[in-house]
């Protein structure tokens, strides 16, 4: 076979298995498509549905609800938008949602929180070592009050300082504008410095 | 360290520990503590393995939930579900049931129709059945349908003794 010819080949062959190809497939009824899109990104989408809540059942339930909602709305992807983006907007959309039910008071989580779990995470802000239970307890902790922040500020900080994303790649996941994704994780950092401060005032009662 | 470097590093520390000169400017700077331990509990209330992967079989559940959605509806998005054999196979077990059944539910509805339009028409109407029953045994009505009024204006007495007059 002429080189040229292979190449051409490999190009198709390229074309027809990229993200794009793929979702036109799946709004088309095609399977195996679809299967392929799945098998491509569900740990990306599970593992960042993980950020948001503690037991893999409900990242696994939220990764579910994420790909059945791109299947129904396969046939409304343009290709000229890159498909991980439009994939982050319908995964962070879905997450927002389970967010908004899952809020919870700051005071009221320090207020309930033992003096162990509170001095354990107090000593885990500050970078200390701790045993395994303790961390877990700190953990525990952690994500109570991170459950207190609104859904949206959550998700920019975690896309932003967690999973590396730009401003401008959180505002094109989220639907938003670049200065708006700025101004919201400059708020939602001012929010977290003082949860973070609360946990020492707290700790030291 | 400056403020900016050390900040910089925070924001992209994800549990692989900051440095020395970090950690010294963070002993020294309580602004920049505070960035640190904003960052933290950021980290720690969010962690999780960068291993995480959903149980096995995802794909399988996924498709079993699509097809019983896609069975459920009346119209699926794309027309059908996408899927394994058994994930298509719904949408066009449905499609052969609209063919059959739905003509034969029509054709059932239409019939039931008739044959209630025929009852009814063939059975006396019930009303009319209840009112010659209280005609034929009330005495008012009674003399009214035999030309006299008079019962009409007579008190309940009076036509009891009219009735044990006329037994006499």
């Amino acid at each position: 076979m002429p080189g040229s010819e292979l190449l051409e080949e490999v190009r198709d062959l390229g074309d027809a298995t990229s993200d794009a190809a793929l979702v036109a497939r799946a709004a088309e009824g095609d399977a195996a498509a679809f299967t392929s899109l799945v098998e491509r990104w569900k740990d990306r989408v599970f593992r960042l549905a993980l950020r948001f809540v503690r037991r893999p059942e409900d990242a696994e339930e939220i990764a579910q609800e994420v790909f059945m909602k791109l299947y129904r709305a396969a046939a409304t992807y343009r290709s000229g938008a890159p498909f991980e983006h439009w994939l982050l907007r319908i995964a962070t959309n879905t997450c927002r949602d389970r967010l908004r039910h899952a809020r919870s008071r700051p005071e009221t989580v320090l207020s309930q929180t033992t003096a162990n779990a509170q001095a354990w995470l107090d000593a885990a802000l500050s970078g200390a070592a701790l045993e395994i239970h303790e961390a877990e307890a700190a953990r525990e902790v952690a994500a109570d009050l991170l459950d207190g922040l609104p859904p949206k500020d959550r998700i920019v900080l975690v896309m932003m300082y967690l999973e590396g994303m730009s401003a401008s790649e959180v505002a094109e996941a989220t639907g938003s504008t670049t200065a708006a994704v700025k101004v919201r994780a400059l708020r939602a950092r001012r929010t977290l410095r003082r949860l973070a401060s609360a946990v020492r005032q707290e700790g030291r009662r | 360290m400056s403020c900016r470097e050390v900040r910089e590093a925070i924001r992209g520390f994800r549990g692989l520990g900051l440095g020395e000169k970090a950690r010294r400017h963070l002993a020294a700077c309580p602004r920049c503590a505070a960035e640190a331990r904003a960052a933290a509990l950021l980290r720690i209330g969010s962690d999780r393995s960068d291993e995480a992967a959903p149980r096995p079989g995802f794909e399988t559940r996924l498709m079993a939930r699509l097809a019983s959605e896609a069975s459920t509806a009346t119209a699926p998005a794309a027309g059908r579900a996408p899927g394994a054999a058994g994930a298509r196979a719904t949408p066009l077990r449905i499609d052969a049931l609209d063919r059959l059944v739905r003509p034969a539910l029509v054709v059932s509805a239409a019939l039931a129709l008739l044959a209630a339009g025929l009852y009814v028409r063939s059975a006396p109407p019930a009303g009319e059945t209840e009112l010659a029953s209280l005609v034929e045994g009330d005495e008012v009505f009674g003399s009214l349908l035999a030309g006299h009024a008079g019962a009409l204006f007579a008190s309940p007495d009076d036509r009891a003794d009219a009735t044990e007059e006329g037994a006499r």
